[in-house]
C-alpha cells in the first residue's frame, strides 16, 4: 500500500451514531469485543467510564463481553470502584523494574493474555471523559478493515501535528510512519490476534514503539488511524509528564535497534543515579543501569522482567 | 385518574414497576451523559439533541420544537384529554462551565448532578418502560422536556407550549431532581424585575451634592423591603444584585438592581409590583438629570391546587404508597404556566440531593427506588381513566 493510498483509506472517516453502529455490528457478526481500562488512582473518573460501558451504551445495548481494568498500582479506592461495577480486574505477577509500579503497556499484555477476545479497546481511566460515539470508531475501523491490527485514535484534524517530540523522531527513523498523526496517543484499539506475533514494550509511552513494530510486521495496512476528539485528562495531560516521553523515545529507539535498523553495540538503558547518606553523614553515589524491558512475543514467553545490573 | 389501590389492582403496573427498578443503573449512566452536556439557559441545544436521541430510543419518535422543547408522544386508548410529564433540559450554571460528573457508588457529584439531568433521565426510562408495559386503559402521554425553566428563561419553554397545550391536556406531573418527598400543588407568584437608575455622576468630592446612582438604588431596596405583607399569604422582597459604579472617586452614574418579588396570592403581588413602579419613580421626581426604568424580566402567577384536589390527593397517596413522607409545598416552575392556563399540575421530586447550583451538586444514589416509584405510580394512574369510562369507550 503507497503512503497516499493509506492516508486515503485508513485515516477513519466517523459514520453518524458510530457507537449504535458498533452494537448492531457486533449482534449480526457475534464478534468478541473487550475493553481495558489501565488505571492508577482514577477513582474519580473510572465509576463514570465504568457505568457508562455497563449501562449507558448509546442504544442501551452494550457491545462489551469483557469490560476490565488494570490496575497500575492504585493508593485510592480504585480498586474498590472497579469493584462495585462488577468489572473484571486483570491481576499479573510482573514487575518490570524491581520497586517501579507496572506501567500502561502492561495493561496491554495482560489485555491479550486474559480476555479472549478478538479485538481489545484501550481506554485510559485517567480521562474526565470519553467520548465512546467517537471511541467505537477504533474498533469499527477494525472491523470494517479486517487487515489492520491496530487502530491508533488522534485528537487534532489531519491538517494539525502533534504537538509531542516523538513524531519527528519517528518520522526519521520510519519514513511511512510520519502519516500517523498522533503515534503516541494512548487510546487504541488492536486485534489481537495480530498483537500477539510481536513484541511489546512494558513501559508507559509503549505506542510509538507498537506502531513501529505493528508496520515492521505488517507493514502500513496494518494500521489505521480515528479520530477521538480531545481528550480531558483528570490530572494534566500523562503524555507531558515526568519520563513518559523519555521512555517513549527510549522504546522505540530500542524497537528500532531491535530489527537492525539502528546500530549499537548493546541494549538501550539509562542511568539511574540515586544518592545516598551513611551513617557518619557521608554521601555517596550509587548509579544503576536500567535496561529496557521487553516483553512478549506473549505467545512465547514470560512477562517477567529483564535484569537491571548495577554499576 | 384512579387512586394508587386500582393501579396496583393492574398486572401492567406491576410489570412495569419491575422493569423500571431493574433499569436504576441506566437511568444512573443516562443522567451522567445528560448532565455532562453543558445546558445553562438559554445553551440547551447539545443537551436536548442527547434527549431526543434518548425518547426516540424510547418511544419511537420524538421531535424538538422551535422553541427548543423535546417533545415525546405515547399513544394511548383511554378517553379523555391527555396527561403531560415534564422534566427540564436547563441547568442552573452559568454558560462556560463545563459540567464534569463524579460516579461513586454511592453518589453522583459536579454540576448540575442532579439538576436537571436525573428528571430527564428518569422522565426518558419511564416513557420506555409504559410503552413496553402500558395498559389499554392509559390515556395519551406527552414527554415534554423544556427550555427556558431557570432564572433568566423565565419558562420560555413550556409558555411556548400554550395554548395548544391546554387544549391537549388536561394534567400534568412536573419531574424535578431534587427533593424527593416534595408535592408542589401551589405555584408561588413571582415578579423579576430590573431596576436601572441614572444620574449625572461627576466627581465625589467636587460634585458630592449631585444625587449617587448606587445610593438611590440602595435607598430603593431599603424602601421594598418593608413593602410585602407580614404573615400569611407569604411574600418577600429579594434583590438579588446590585451593579454600579467604576472609580474610588466618581460618583457611579449607572446602578443596576435585579430583585425578586414573591407572594402566595396574586392580588398580594399585583399590589407589591405597582409599588415597586411607584417607588421607581418617586426615586427620580425632583432629581433633575436623573431617571429610573423598572423592567419585568420574568412573571408567574400565584395560583394553585388546593390539597383537597384529586391531583394532589391521589399524588399524597402515591408517595406514601411508595414509602416516601409528603411535604406539600410550592414552586415556581413548569407547573406554574400550566396552572395558569388550567391545566392541573403537580411538582415531585425524585432523588435526595445537598450543594444545588454549586460545583459540588450532589445526588444520593444509595437508594432511588423509592423516587421511581412514586413517579412510575403517579403518572400510571393519572394517566388511566376508571374502568367503566373505558367500558364506554370500548
Amino acid at each position: 500500500m503507497q503512503p497516499e493510498e493509506w492516508f486515503e483509506e485508513r485515516c477513519w472517516k466517523p459514520i453518524p451514531e458510530q457507537a449504535k453502529a458498533l452494537s448492531e455490528i457486533v449482534k449480526e457478526r457475534g464478534v468478541r469485543l473487550g475493553v481495558v481500562l489501565p488505571c492508577r488512582d482514577d477513582a474519580s473518573t473510572l465509576g463514570k467510564h465504568l457505568l457508562a460501558l455497563k449501562h449507558g451504551w448509546p442504544g442501551g445495548s452494550s457491545p462489551w463481553c469483557e469490560i476490565s481494568v488494570v490496575d497500575l498500582g492504585s493508593l485510592d479506592s480504585t480498586l474498590e470502584i472497579a469493584r462495585s461495577q462488577d468489572a473484571r480486574i486483570l491481576q499479573g505477577e510482573e514487575r518490570i523494574i524491581p520497586g517501579e509500579l507496572p506501567l500502561e503497556g502492561i495493561a496491554l499484555v495482560r489485555a491479550i493474555e486474559q480476555l479472549g477476545c478478538e479485538i481489545v479497546l484501550v481506554a485510559p481511566a485517567g480521562l474526565r471523559r470519553i467520548d465512546w460515539e467517537r471511541f467505537s470508531g477504533l474498533v469499527l475501523s477494525l472491523l470494517e478493515h479486517s487487515q489492520a491490527v491496530v487502530a491508533i485514535g488522534y485528537e487534532s484534524e489531519p491538517s494539525n501535528l502533534s504537538s509531542l517530540a516523538i513524531r519527528p523522531l519517528l518520522c526519521a527513523l520510519e519514513e511511512n510512519l510520519s502519516l500517523v498523526i498522533d503515534p503516541a496517543c494512548p487510546a487504541l484499539a488492536i486485534r489481537c490476534a495480530g498483537i500477539k506475533q510481536i513484541k511489546l514494550a512494558g513501559t508507559m509511552g509503549y505506542e510509538p514503539a507498537l506502531l513501529h513494530e505493528v508496520h515492521q510486521a505488517f507493514g502500513l495496512e496494518g494500521i489505521i488511524q480515528v479520530p477521538i476528539g480531545k481528550l480531558f485528562w483528570s490530572e494534566g495531560e500523562r503524555r507531558f509528564q515526568e519520563d513518559v516521553s523519555f521512555r517513549s523515545i527510549l522504546a522505540l529507539l530500542e524497537a528500532v535497534r531491535g530489527h537492525q535498523a539502528y546500530h549499537t553495540k548493546d541494549e538501550f538503558g539509562h542511568l539511574f543515579p540515586t544518592m545516598k547518606v551513611a551513617a557518619d553523614g557521608a554521601i555517596s553515589r550509587k548509579s544503576t543501569l536500567q535496561l529496557f524491558p521487553w516483553l512478549g512475543p506473549v505467545e512465547q514467553g514470560s512477562t517477567t522482567a529483564r535484569s537491571s545490573r548495577s554499576s | 385518574m384512579i387512586s394508587i389501590e386500582q393501579a396496583a389492582a393492574h398486572p401492567a403496573f406491576w410489570k412495569a414497576l419491575e422493569d423500571l427498578e431493574s433499569k436504576r443503573q441506566v437511568v444512573i449512566a443516562n443522567a451522567v451523559r445528560l448532565a455532562e452536556v453543558a445546558s445553562p439557559t438559554g445553551f440547551e441545544a447539545d443537551r436536548a439533541t442527547m434527549f431526543k436521541t434518548l425518547l426516540t430510543d424510547a418511544l419511537g419518535e420524538a421531535r424538538i420544537d422551535e422553541a427548543g422543547n423535546v417533545l415525546g408522544h405515547l399513544p394511548g386508548k383511554g378517553k379523555g384529554k391527555a396527561l403531560l410529564v415534564t422534566a427540564a433540559l436547563d441547568s442552573p450554571y452559568s454558560p462556560g462551565v463545563e459540567p464534569v460528573i463524579e460516579v461513586r457508588p454511592d453518589r453522583l457529584t459536579g454540576w448540575g448532578a442532579c439538576t436537571n439531568a436525573y428528571a430527564l433521565a428518569v422522565m426518558a426510562q419511564i416513557a420506555s418502560t409504559l410503552r413496553a408495559h402500558g395498559h389499554e386503559g392509559m390515556c395519551d402521554i406527552w414527554f415534554i422536556a423544556t427550555v427556558g425553566s431557570e432564572m433568566a428563561g423565565d419558562l420560555r419553554g413550556i409558555c411556548s407550549l400554550f395554548p395548544w397545550l391546554s387544549e391537549t391536556c388536561s394534567h400534568a406531573i412536573c419531574l424535578q431532581g431534587p427533593g424527593i418527598g416534595r408535592l408542589d400543588h401551589w405555584s408561588v407568584g413571582t415578579y423579576r424585575g430590573e431596576l436601572t437608575v441614572l444620574t449625572p455622576g461627576g466627581h465625589a468630592w467636587r460634585d458630592s451634592a449631585r444625587p449617587n446612582a448606587l445610593v438611590l438604588a440602595m435607598q430603593y431596596c431599603g424602601t421594598m423591603k418593608a413593602v410585602p405583607p407580614q404573615g400569611l399569604p407569604r411574600g418577600m422582597f429579594n434583590p438579588s444584585k446590585l451593579e454600579a459604579g467604576d472609580a474610588w472617586n466618581a460618583l457611579p452614574s449607572r446602578a443596576v438592581l435585579r430583585f425578586e418579588l414573591r407572594s402566595d396570592d396574586e392580588s398580594d403581588l399585583q399590589r407589591m409590583i405597582l409599588r415597586a413602579q411607584e417607588e421607581a419613580d418617586a426615586l427620580v421626581a425632583h432629581r433633575p438629570g436623573c431617571l429610573a426604568f423598572l423592567e419585568q424580566k420574568g412573571f408567574r402567577h400565584a395560583t394553585g391546587l388546593y390539597p383537597d384536589h384529586p391531583l394532589v390527593e391521589g399524588c399524597r397517596k402515591t408517595l406514601g404508597w411508595a414509602g416516601i413522607k409528603t411535604r406539600l409545598g410550592a414552586s415556581s416552575a413548569d407547573a406554574s404556566v400550566c396552572l395558569h392556563w388550567g391545566v392541573a399540575a403537580v411538582t415531585i421530586g425524585l432523588g435526595s440531593c445537598v450543594g444545588i447550583a454549586t460545583s459540588q451538586e450532589t445526588l444520593d444514589t444509595r437508594d432511588l427506588r423509592p423516587g421511581l416509584r412514586q413517579a412510575l405510580a403517579c403518572v400510571f394512574q393519572n394517566s388511566m381513566t376508571p374502568a367503566e369510562d373505558n367500558a364506554d369507550a370500548a
